[in-house]
């Protein structure tokens, strides 16, 4: 009961400060200026990976009628000439150029000269069923595609960048918030007052961790509110940010507390966070995946909020992923505990 | 009662330990100053007490029992005031209080009456970071004692301040005494651990040199003095001459020969004069 | 005035090496970088992964690894499984004598796709269109090379923070008010103060290209771009060391300025060119297109560039000074 009242005490303490160090305010900020960016300035169709133009030189035309028939309108250029010289301007570009008849199909593809053998063979492939579905070979299919679930509707570039600001933001700010907290008490010196204290290390991780906490829901509600608004999606939401937040600030304790000063830190910090985004490729090419980002929380975190927040469907991953985030706070809430203790509760080790 | 029994400490990293087996008691209810110069080890020896450091050699006891057998239950019954002033800069000075106090497992003062009792009632909405040096001195002790310690730890606690505020804060101490607090007060300056102290210890270079009430060791140590002022060539001089010394006796007699002394004044022997004579250094 | 600038230089490098900072502005930006280049390979030679039913003959799937990788899962449960994690894996398996193409539902368009052009093709066991190929000899991807540029623009950025620090170190620690009652004034401080994070910026980008890109880059080039772009570096030093007081409030003006800085590079790789001219008063957009010039577009020319960043940036830290001034009471 005492240690309770002693740990609400340190939190208001700590939440206090934080406001009047300004975090309120610059996750505030933050928040508005990612809102008026998802909603105002990022489009809501952009295209990162390479872009495939074609040339129809068919007999009849029949590649174009086929484009034209699947919407694809927009991908037709008049000449192989035009084709070249745009691949020229932009090296994110290929080039399919169709040519011959149903009879004798053909096709000349142009590429940059980077991309691997492997998409290369793809492509090749893909020219043939194309060809095939535009009734040159007559080829049976000898494949059905089997679907888990029905097909989603595409979500707009703009709106899939919100779970993305999420966790980044998430990670970063848990991770420096918390640091900013221990290098002020360090150089004020109120740490030592702390020491000696009835209060201990796990209250003292605690209260930092729970004020790091309310910081990134607020930032979270200011970001969803604006852009997807009310839904009963984010409370499923909230405890993935709850539990990703405190994992951060626990992380960010463990680390901080090893250096001298926050301008040290700020460069340690920095190789952490681009480990975190690294994960970003991912999500924008959703078939590439190294291994090793299986081992980083932002990886699964980011998949995991896109699909609560516009749902396609997918079941089943929310409570392992709940289990995995609380799994590995639970570790680094024990090296913080040890990390603390040795170097920020005692005067030397 | 609190033992310490044959301490040593040393830095990491440090060639010498700046701890070199001190031992001393200290009696429930008693104010015991810790004297010695800058760089003696009279902060490391607190630090030990409150375990700030970690005991390497030898044993501190808080009646029998040692830090660890305590734990942090054991800084309910203690107050401790540092030497530097450290607050949270952005809270104001009874928000320091009230938070600090919230981590108490027992009653504390409340931070209005203890902000009164420090005379900084009407800087209690200011914001710690804007107060001055002995302003933040004052806040510092009222946190020590917010808990009504049985153990109060007190370092420099009336450096910085001016001659009033340091008498007020001395009244406290002295109160917190007849509660029956036991105080540990570290200092180096002589004339306050002379008011205060029942008990005095003196550390010089990580040792304890001595030991004794101040009149005692004042007794033993110091010198009878007398402070004669004459007039020489028109102007006021004077001088301290020791009534032990043959040839200062031998002065003071040449001196009221002349018939021009204007002042006699007897001296009794400061702890500096006793610390410089079993030292050969000084206390500042 | 030159003696007195080299004073304060060699007074911050001192500091500097003293406080390990120096070690970590340095060690840390090469740790990064060199993060990025294990990292890069993969992401250039990405690849299509198929997850195969154990029974799926062994020449399929021989054959699908000239598409993609190959990796196996038991049984139908396993597959699905697979399936569903949140990358696009397709899967394959086999049932009552046909191929089935495991999907999810809301895969991209191509992983959609390809598997069951890749498996027609496969097992039809003949090429039935002609298909060749040709390269324009382009030899690395754009990926590495965006990655260069945005590494280059952080080095500078970097440079900037280290001013910003120090600036602020001044300030925290009052070191400030004791340069105030000596002969330096506000340009001696400001130039003393531009060298470290200056000589670190292009010491940061040289070193960053040279682990990106080895030899492929003209080193004369980038050096001339990246001497044109230390102004931003600086303007972002200036605003940080002018807004904050100290450490806490650098950290906050850091984490707000930070978004246009690299803001502004990051938004030139998507939007589309029509919406460009709205970047160009700003010096970001040409130390942009100087690196692109320096990085991709080789024979174009970088002297209007580079003379157009450094004059744009020189004007915003001079719209800066006299705030600088009245800050610093120099």
């Amino acid at each position: 009961m005492t240690a309770t009242r002693g740990f609400y005490s340190l939190l208001k303490q700590d939440l206090v400060v934080a406001q009047r160090n300004g975090f309120f305010l610059v996750v505030l900020c933050l928040a508005v200026i990612f809102a008026i960016l998802v909603r105002f300035v990022i489009p809501a169709e952009v295209k990162v990976t390479a872009r495939e133009y074609v040339v129809d030189l068919t007999e009849g035309q029949v590649i174009s009628d086929l484009l034209v028939r699947k919407g694809l309108a927009d991908i037709l250029l008049p000449s192989e000439e035009e084709l070249l010289s745009l691949m020229q301007e932009d090296r994110n570009t290929l080039g399919i150029v169709f040519q011959g008849s149903r009879e004798k199909p053909g096709a000349v593809i142009h590429y940059q000269g980077y991309e691997p053998k492997k998409a290369l063979a793809a492509l090749s492939a893909a020219v043939s069923s194309l060809w095939n579905e535009a009734g040159a070979l007559g080829r049976p299919s000898f494949s059905t595609p089997v679907l888990l679930r029905p097909e989603s509707s595409k979500l707009p570039f703009n709106l899939s960048m919100i779970p993305l600001l999420m966790v980044t933001e998430v990670v970063f700010l848990g991770f420096l918030f918390v640091a900013v907290m221990v290098f002020q008490e360090k150089a004020e010196g109120s740490i030592r007052a702390y020491r000696v204290s009835p209060r201990g290390t796990w209250t003292y991780i605690l209260s930092k961790s729970v004020t790091n906490v309310i910081l990134a829901l607020c930032y979270g509600l200011l970001i969803f509110l604006p852009t997807i608004g009310p839904t009963s999606n984010l409370i499923a939401v909230l405890p993935l940010i709850i539990l990703a937040s405190f994992l951060m600030t626990v992380a960010g304790l463990s680390i901080s507390v090893f250096f001298d000063s926050l301008s040290d830190f700020i460069y340690a910090a920095l190789p952490i966070f681009v480990l975190f985004c690294l994960p970003v490729a991912s999500y924008f090419f959703p078939a590439f995946k190294m291994p090793v980002f299986e081992l980083i929380p932002s990886y699964p975190l980011m998949f995991g909020i896109r699909e609560i927040l516009f749902p396609t469907g997918k079941a089943g991953f929310y409570a392992p992923m709940l289990l995995r985030l609380a799994a590995e706070s639970a570790v680094v809430l024990l090296v913080a505990g040890w990390a603390v203790n040795r170097n920020l509760l005692k005067e030397v080790q | 009662m609190i033992e310490v029994n044959d301490l040593i400490f040393t830095y990491p990293r440090a060639h010498r330990p700046a701890v070199r087996g001190i031992s001393f008691r200290i009696e429930r209810g008693q104010i015991f100053g810790f004297l010695g110069p800058s760089g003696a080890g009279k902060s490391t020896v607190q630090n030990l007490m409150i375990g700030l450091l970690p005991t390497q050699k030898g044993s501190i006891l808080y009646d029998g029992k040692t830090l660890s057998d305590m734990g942090k239950s054991f800084f309910n019954r203690v107050g401790v005031s540092f030497e530097h002033p450290n607050l949270y800069e952005k809270l104001t000075g009874i928000e320091n209080l009230r938070y600090y106090g919230g981590l108490f497992d027992r009653p504390v003062i409340p931070p209005e009456q203890l902000l009164d009792m420090v005379g900084l009632g009407e800087a209690k909405n200011k914001r710690a970071g804007a107060y001055s040096k002995g302003m933040k001195q004052r806040l510092v002790f009222a946190r020590a004692i917010m808990n009504r310690p049985d153990i109060l730890f007190l370092d420099e606690p009336t450096s910085g301040l001016d001659p009033g505020t340091a008498q007020r804060i001395k009244e406290i101490i002295l109160k917190e005494r007849d509660r029956g607090a036991t105080i540990f007060l570290t200092t180096h300056n002589m004339f306050a651990a002379d008011e205060l102290c029942d008990e005095v210890a003196f550390i010089n270079e990580g040792q304890l040199v001595a030991q004794d009430s101040p009149r005692n060791l004042k007794l033993k140590y110091g010198q009878k003095a007398i402070k004669v002022e004459y007039r020489s060539n028109g102007q006021i001089k004077s001088e301290i001459l020791f009534v032990e010394r043959d040839e200062d006796r031998h002065r003071l007699g040449q001196l009221l020969d002349t018939g021009t002394v204007e002042t006699l004044h007897s001296q009794e022997a400061t702890l500096e004069q006793v610390f410089v004579k079993l030292t050969g250094r000084g206390l500042s | 005035m030159l003696r007195r600038i080299g004073n304060m230089i060699a007074r911050d490098l001192r500091y500097a090496s003293k406080e390990n900072i120096l070690i970590y502005v340095i060690v840390f930006p090469i740790v990064i970088t060199v993060l990025l280049s294990l990292f890069l390979p993969s992401l250039e030679d990405m690849e299509l992964t198929f997850a195969l039913d154990p029974a799926v003959p062994r020449e399929v799937a021989e054959g699908l690894r000239t598409y993609g990788r190959v990796q196996y899962h038991d049984g139908l449960a396993r597959l699905s499984e697979r399936v569903l994690e949140f990358d696009d894996v397709p899967g394959i398996y086999v049932s009552e004598g046909k191929y089935r193409v495991l999907l999810e539902g809301n895969e991209a368009s191509y992983v959609r796709e390809l598997p069951g052009a890749i498996l027609d093709q496969l097992l039809y066991g003949r090429e039935l269109v002609e298909v060749k190929m040709q390269s324009l000899g382009v030899g690395s991807s754009l990926t590495r090379e965006f990655v260069v540029i945005l590494t280059v623009l952080g080095s500078v950025i970097t440079g900037g923070l280290v001013i910003a620090l120090s600036i602020v170190e001044d300030r925290e620690s009052r070191s400030l008010q004791a340069l105030a009652v000596s002969p330096l004034n506000t340009l001696e401080y400001l130039l003393a103060k531009s060298a470290l994070g200056s000589l670190i910026a292009v010491f940061l980008s040289l070193a960053s290209a040279l682990v990106l890109m080895g030899t492929a880059i003209n080193y004369v080039r980038l050096t001339a771009a990246t001497l044109s772009s230390l102004g931003i570096g600086l303007l972002f030093g200036l605003l940080i060391g002018h807004v904050a007081h100290n450490q806490l409030t650098a950290i906050a003006a850091i984490k707000i300025l930070i978004l246009p800085f690299t803001g502004v590079p990051v938004a030139l790789l998507f939007i589309p060119q029509s919406i460009e001219r709205m970047f160009y008063p700003l010096p970001m957009y040409w130390s942009f297109e100087s690196l692109y010039r320096v990085v991709v577009a080789t024979d174009l020319p970088i002297v209007t560039t580079n003379l157009l960043s450094i004059c744009l940036s020189l004007a915003m830290i001079s719209l800066l000074v006299p705030g600088l001034r009245r800050a610093f009471r120099l």
